[in-house]
């Protein structure tokens, strides 16, 4: 029962796989359920000005959704040494009930208390990539795939699945095993793309790579044609062709947009997170392409009247907040570089991306803070530096970890080990049960996405 | 190309890293602690090398806390620090004089008409009148200059200023440790801010922007001092409303206000803990002598004002709250003005302090005095 006064906000937490969205559903409900102590969120207006009275997990509406397993997360972070939640697998879903003295004239007189209840859902980041497939036709959707197959490290790594392809003919019928077979090569090229060396985030569709509950359903037998000829609407019924299509039609309409529909379509403030480091790191066709699919997902986000998700779910929000993570990985001093990165890498598809009526905002944040500032010497000059344990060792470090660009790099600016900022162990918690987990400007973020409704 | 000499990451020693930059603001001193960044001088940089971890002495936060000293008033606790006199020249340009000279000419000649007129009619009242005027002369210019010696003790508070102004505009990061222990060490003497201090050091973080961190200080430390300095911004000035108000003659008015308006002064900067440089001081001085020159003229205007409406004692008084109010207000002006240069953090984002509500609070107290006596005076009138 949701008394008149009681608000509520579903939020909903975009970004590619490995973004950091597990992190930050953790981190948000972690930063809200100590907001008591006050030391953490300065910049969190309702705790800063002591209105905040309290905040717990409660039951979730939808209880056929499992739910988010905050504890399980929490575990990772307390052990000692600490380690990172599991990449996600699955939905979930968790409601906060966020308890704060009123603002208005009439409440403050009245002392009066109200709640705001903040819906989250977890899911893989894969998933997202499905999005923009809603908007294409399966010819269109073979016409991409082939050519961004002509361009390395793709070419080579899709080899087998294209050679394969190459043997079959759209217009003819196929068996069974051999879509089974092209499925099957095409999921291996997906994974291949994935690895870390390569580090792509471009895969379609999303339940390839990370299918759910639906691994080895036969919806997922499917896969893009190369090199589709011009005539293939009038291939016969039977034909290679119009079976992939059927079931690439059946993809889009029984598995993404019904899971759009089920958990986007009533979210109201919508976070981007996007990982610039990572794709910074592995270099100009990962960073191409983590660009390329946050544009592709974006533009699907849309909240002008001819949006794609507008015109489907008839989704209105009204902030949306692009968010750079893993800000603990350079120096504080570089917070702003990160942050007009971010705005210079989606200001370009900006442009042509409408957010009608939606207040837009860009920070560079760290859900969970690895590291410590502290400025140490080189060649004679006072240097600021950080210092923390990498990701899979157990001995500190301290390191200037390179400047963000502030701008796009061109091609000739990838030069060898440029980018390396490296990653981070997470720090034990397990001694500071009492305090909200150490963050960079989550309340910032916090005071953005729900400083109105509190 | 020039432009994008993005620097390669390097591995530090360990050992070589100097503290963590917050915490030991208790033990500031002098020494600087600015990080200039290394130039760009990407070719030199060499692969990445780890460098051995080895002992890294991680300071402990240290507590804010400082010898109490003697409290002199209830907010002026800890401002008796002596500081030596330096000699701001305190010589405006030559309009404020006029104005000034104005003042005291008109006052002069008020006073020399007033007693002319009384002598005239009555010797003996004539020398009751000068020995009472000599008396409350005497006793107003020893508070006043009592009052502007205080402030003379106080430190320059203009450079901190200026210091802070720079912080916040660079909105840098790690450039503010010195200034923020400068202004800890202003008041963590202080009875009452060593909790406050306390707490803003628990809430700053190594990954907060010079900026970020001024706007906890400003929230967590000076926002009560603010908040005392227009409470006592209010007080003096609904005493000068009421003064101006009560006193018969224009000149009185005039040095009450220069009484009132001096020890405002003194109170806002022992306060904050500090006297304005000298180029601020020429708009204080400014508003000063405008609500002087509003008090003098105030009160002609107001008698006269009442002669024409047709002297009748209501119109009277009300003429002269108006011009009471009026003072009060010129009052609030030089307390508002004071305070924005008397804070040695300058007011950022939407906390600067403004009259809006002084009025009000002046026309209410005001009209609890009169509310009560007029009503006597009321019935007959009608
Ligand atoms: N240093 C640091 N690393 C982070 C932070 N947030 C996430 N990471 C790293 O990013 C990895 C992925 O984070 P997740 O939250 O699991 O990413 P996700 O978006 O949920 O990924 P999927 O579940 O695969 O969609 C973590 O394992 C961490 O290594 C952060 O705030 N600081
Ligand atoms: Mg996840």
């Amino acid at each position: 029962m949701t008394r008149t006064l009681d608000r509520s906000v579903r939020l909903a937490v975009t970004g590619l796989s490995g973004s950091g969205k597990t992190v930050f559903i953790t981190s948000l409900i972690n930063q809200i359920l100590h907001g008591m102590e006050g030391e953490q969120l300065p910049f969190f207006e309702i705790v800063a000005a002591g209105r905040f009275q309290g905040a717990k997990i409660i039951d979730q509406t939808n209880l056929h959704v499992p739910a988010f397993r905050y504890d399980k997360a929490m575990q990772c972070l307390m052990v000692e040494p600490a380690i990172w939640p599991q990449a996600t697998s699955g939905i979930s879903e968790i409601r906060l009930a966020i308890r704060f003295k009123d603002q208005g004239m009439i409440a403050k007189r009245f002392d009066r208390v109200s709640t705001l209840y903040l819906d989250i859902i977890d899911y893989p980041g894969e998933w997202l990539l499905d999005l923009p497939l809603l908007d294409m036709t399966f010819a269109q959707w073979c016409q991409e795939l082939t050519e961004m197959c002509e361009q390395e490290p793709r070419v080579s790594l899709a080899q087998d699945w294209l050679a394969y392809m190459e043997k079959l003919d759209a217009a003819e019928p196929a068996s069974d095993e051999q879509l089974r077979e092209a499925a099957n090569l095409y999921t291996q090229f997906l994974f291949e793309t994935k690895k870390s060396e390569h580090g792509l985030s471009f895969l379609q569709p999303g339940r390839f790579t990370m299918p759910g509950d639906m691994k080895g359903a036969p919806v997922l037998e499917f896969c893009p044609i190369p090199h589709l000829p011009e005539q293939c609407a009038q291939f016969s019924k039977k034909s290679l062709f119009k079976v992939m299509e059927q079931r690439f039609e059946y993809y889009k309409n029984h598995v993404v947009k019904q899971f759009y529909a089920e958990y986007f379509s009533s979210f109201d403030r919508q976070i981007v997170l996007v990982d610039i480091l990572k794709a910074l790191n592995i270099g100009s066709g990962s960073f191409n392409d983590m660009r390329r699919s946050v544009e592709s997902v974006l533009k699907s986000f849309q909240y002008g009247k001819s949006g794609l998700f507008n015109r489907l779910f008839n989704v209105k929000i009204s902030k949306l907040l692009f968010a750079a993570t893993k800000a603990d990985h350079v120096t504080p001093n570089q917070l702003h570089h990160l942050e007009s990165f971010l705005k210079h890498m989606i200001s370009e598809s900006q442009n042509n991306i409408a957010f009608e009526g939606v207040a837009v905002d860009t920070m560079a944040l760290s859900s969970v803070k690895c590291t410590q500032a502290a400025t140490s010497r080189f060649q004679g000059q006072p240097i600021s530096c950080i210092k923390g344990v990498p990701k899979g060792d157990t001995k500190e470090v301290a390191l200037f970890p390179g400047e963000v660009p502030t701008e796009i790099p061109t091609q000739d600016d990838w030069l060898e080990e440029r980018f390396n900022f490296i990653e981070f162990r997470p720090p034990s918690l397990h001694d500071i049960k009492s305090k909200g987990v150490p963050h960079i400007r989550m309340d910032r973020a916090l005071q953005f996405l729900l400083g109105d409704k509190v | 190309m020039s432009n994008k000499n993005w620097k390669a990451p390097v591995f530090l020693d360990l050992a070589s890293l100097e503290e963590p930059n917050h915490d030991e603001w208790s033990q500031i001193t002098k020494t600087h602690h600015e990080v200039i960044q290394p130039r760009k001088t990407v070719a030199d940089f060499k692969q990445p090398v780890v460098l051995e971890a080895s002992s890294v002495t991680v300071e402990p936060v240290a507590v804010v806390v400082a010898p109490q000293t003697e409290v002199v008033d209830e907010f002026l606790a800890a401002d008796d620090v002596v500081v030596p006199e330096s000699k701001p020249s305190l010589t405006p340009d030559w309009v404020w004089p006029a104005v000034g000279a104005t003042i005291v000419v008109a006052m002069c000649l008020e006073i020399v008409f007033f007693l002319v007129g009384i002598f005239t009619e009555h010797f003996v009242l004539g020398v009751a009148y000068l020995g009472l005027f000599g008396a409350i002369f005497a006793a107003i210019a020893y508070a006043v200059r009592h009052y502007y010696d205080d402030i003379r003790r106080l430190s320059d508070i203009s450079e901190l200023r200026a210091k802070g102004e720079g912080l916040f505009q660079a909105n840098d990061f790690g450039q503010s440790h010195q200034y923020m222990g400068e202004l800890i060490n202003l008041y963590q003497a202080r009875p009452g801010m060593v909790h406050r201090l306390e707490k803003f050091v628990a809430k700053r973080s190594d990954s907060h922007s010079d900026r970020d961190t001024m706007l906890l200080f400003s929230e967590n430390v000076m926002k009560p001092l603010d908040a005392k300095a227009y409470e006592i911004t209010v007080k003096r000035s609904k005493e000068t409303a009421l003064m101006v108000v009560l006193s018969p003659f224009a000149f009185l008015d005039v040095i009450l206000t220069l009484w009132r308006n001096i020890r405002l002064i003194r109170d806002i900067a022992s306060l904050y803990g500090g006297r304005p440089g000298f180029l601020s001081s020429m708009g204080l001085i400014k508003k000063v002598l405008q609500s002087l020159a509003y008090a003098e003229v105030g009160e002609l205007l107001a008698d006269s004002a009442a002669e024409t409406v047709g002297g009748s004692l209501v119109a009277a008084l009300s003429t002269h709250i108006a011009h009471g109010v009026g003072s009060g207000v010129m009052t609030a002006r030089v307390g508002v003005h004071a305070m924005k240069i008397c804070r040695p953090m300058p007011f950022v984002q939407n906390d600067q302090p403004s009259i809006k509500g002084v009025r009000k609070a002046i026309i209410t107290s005001v009209k609890g005095v009169f509310d009560k006596e007029p009503s006597k005076y009321a019935e007959p009138q009608v």
